[in-house]
């Protein structure tokens, strides 16, 4: 069996300045890669020494080249890429305004895509494999309330990763997905601990009767991103504790 | 993150004797984790120092059940579960009969569930936590040429995990598969001409046929705790053979 050590690798990971991308970045470190973490404005306060640090706005349209022309230069070794930057900016379908539809668009989908393009053609012009991994959800497959705009972008996200699989195989680059279910982050936190009923109406249809913690993301990304996962490709792996897995939770 | 170390568990894998089960016994091994190998028939493969070795016939009615307990007997401290043990023994649609139809999926598929149900018996009754995966197939959702019966056992273990995952939840078990997709075992030796291998290697993005050692990988994470809130899940281990929709000319 080939190894789930990222030893001699070095990864940047998108949106890490908390939640799901902070604990993936802290994964990755802890299975022995140099990170570069990203955000959006100011810099984690608690990233590993010797990791690196990119700043970036990306719903700029020039944002995702300048970001990882701005890693490679802090770490010429890149080699692995974990897109996780997205958010979530919906309001009821009948109100929702165009300029919410693009914003969900474009950093949740048009920047990741770019960030991959960028990322590969720095790769291809040094002839070095590599890995991604692109972060979707559970809602680019299974719809909720009022996040029509979110559950769009993430089916695409679902759709991206198997094509780029596809159009970066020759370049050997793997491409896969991990898609979360519910999961407690700085943007999930408010909306569940605001409402004990649908946090308990989640739990009972969650398998494992509990919401997930973003550390819970970490090991399917770097297993994904391991020499252990080197003949998969195209894949998506779900990290939901089940929560798509039965048609009807408990009563 | 969670350890993808599986020291101090112990795993029973069904059909480790060759191919995929044996590579991925090996990885378990390799992993910390002290292994049951089984096998239809002698003599045992090679193992690591301290692992098990069990005969049993799966497609015995008793079969399932005889098999884990002498697991249990030989290795008290099980807790992880690979469901591996399956063949292939299809003819063309219109010329198969009965009783090969029962035997795939009494091999492929009653089999496997009344292992799991006699291992999730023994860790209940001993209050014990523990990961199964299941040896599932791309062709559980893809099919091929004169492979009825085996893609319909297949599919049969893709929702199989699904719903072993729901029953189990409650115990602490999580339940998972793996779908590997053509990798290079003596089961579809024959079928693998070099045209045949050519042909493939056009349709895997990967370019290449898998090698049993690459199933390893994903088994191990999924029974590890690094897979802790992953319940319900099939890893595709293909190459991405089932990506794309048609492969190079």
């Amino acid at each position: 069996m080939k190894t789930f050590s990222l030893d001699h690798n070095a990864a940047l990971v998108t949106g890490s300045s908390k939640g799901i991308g902070q604990a993936i970045a802290h994964g990755l470190h802890d299975a022995g890669a140099k990170v570069v973490f990203h955000g959006n404005t100011s810099k984690p306060d608690n990233m590993p020494a010797g990791s690196g640090f990119v700043q970036g706005n990306l719903l700029d349209p020039e944002a995702p080249k300048q970001m990882i022309a701005d890693a490679f230069a802090q770490q010429s070794e890149l080699n692995l890429l974990v897109c996780n930057a997205g958010s979530f900016f919906d309001v009821p379908f009948l109100e929702m305004e165009p300029e919410n539809w693009d914003r969900t668009q474009n950093l949740n989908v048009r920047s990741a895509y770019f960030t991959v393009q960028a990322f590969a053609r720095e790769m291809v012009a040094r002839k070095r494999a590599g890995s991604v991994v692109i972060v979707s959800s559970t809602n680019g497959f299974l719809a909720e309330e009022d996040s029509t705009a979110y559950d769009t972008s993430k089916g695409a996200l679902v759709m991206m990763t198997r094509t780029l699989a596809q159009a970066l195989a020759p370049h050997n680059i793997r491409v896969n997905g991990m898609a979360p279910g519910l999961i407690r982050t700085p943007l999930t936190a408010p909306w569940i601990d605001s409402q004990d009923d649908k946090r308990h109406h989640y739990e009972k249809k969650i398998l494992l009767g509990r919401i997930g913690e973003s550390e819970d993301c970490a090991g399917a990304t770097a297993f994904l991103l391991s020499p252990a996962a080197g003949y998969i490709t195209g894949q998506v792996l779900v990290v939901d504790g089940g929560l798509t897995t039965g048609q009807i939770g408990k009563m | 993150m969670e350890t993808f170390s599986l020291q101090n568990h112990t795993a029973l894998v069904t059909g480790s004797s060759q191919g995929i089960g044996l590579a991925i016994a090996q990885g378990i091994c390799d992993s910390g984790a002290r292994v049951i190998y089984h096998g239809k028939e002698g003599p045992a493969p090679e193992m690591p120092e301290g692992s098990d070795w069990l005969v049993e016939d799966l497609l015995d009615p008793v079969g399932p059940e005889r098999l884990v307990k002498a697991a249990f007997a030989a290795q008290p401290e099980l807790d992880l579960l690979v469901c591996n043990a399956g063949g292939f023994f299809d003819v063309p649609f219109l010329e198969l009969e009965p009783e090969v139809w029962d035997r795939t999926m009494n091999l492929n598929v009653k089999a496997n569930y009344f292992v799991a149900q006699a291992f999730a018996r023994e860790l209940a009754a001993r209050g014990r936590t523990g990961s199964i995966v299941l040896t599932c197939s791309t062709n559980g959702f893809q099919s091929e040429d004169d492979t009825t019966a085996y893609d319909t056992s297949k599919g049969a273990l893709v929702m199989m995990t699904r719903t072993l995952a729901h029953s189990l939840a409650p115990q602490g078990i999580r339940v998972n598969g793996i779908a590997p997709g053509l990798i290079r075992t003596t089961l579809n030796a024959g079928m693998r001409t070099a045209e045949i291998e050519a042909h493939y290697n056009k349709k895997i993005l990967l370019g290449r046929l898998g090698e049993p050692d690459d199933c390893a990988g994903a088994v191990v994470f999924l029974l590890s705790q690094a897979a802790k809130y992953i319940t319900g899940q099939l890893i595709v281990v293909d190459g991405g053979l089932t990506v794309g929709q048609i492969g190079r000319m």
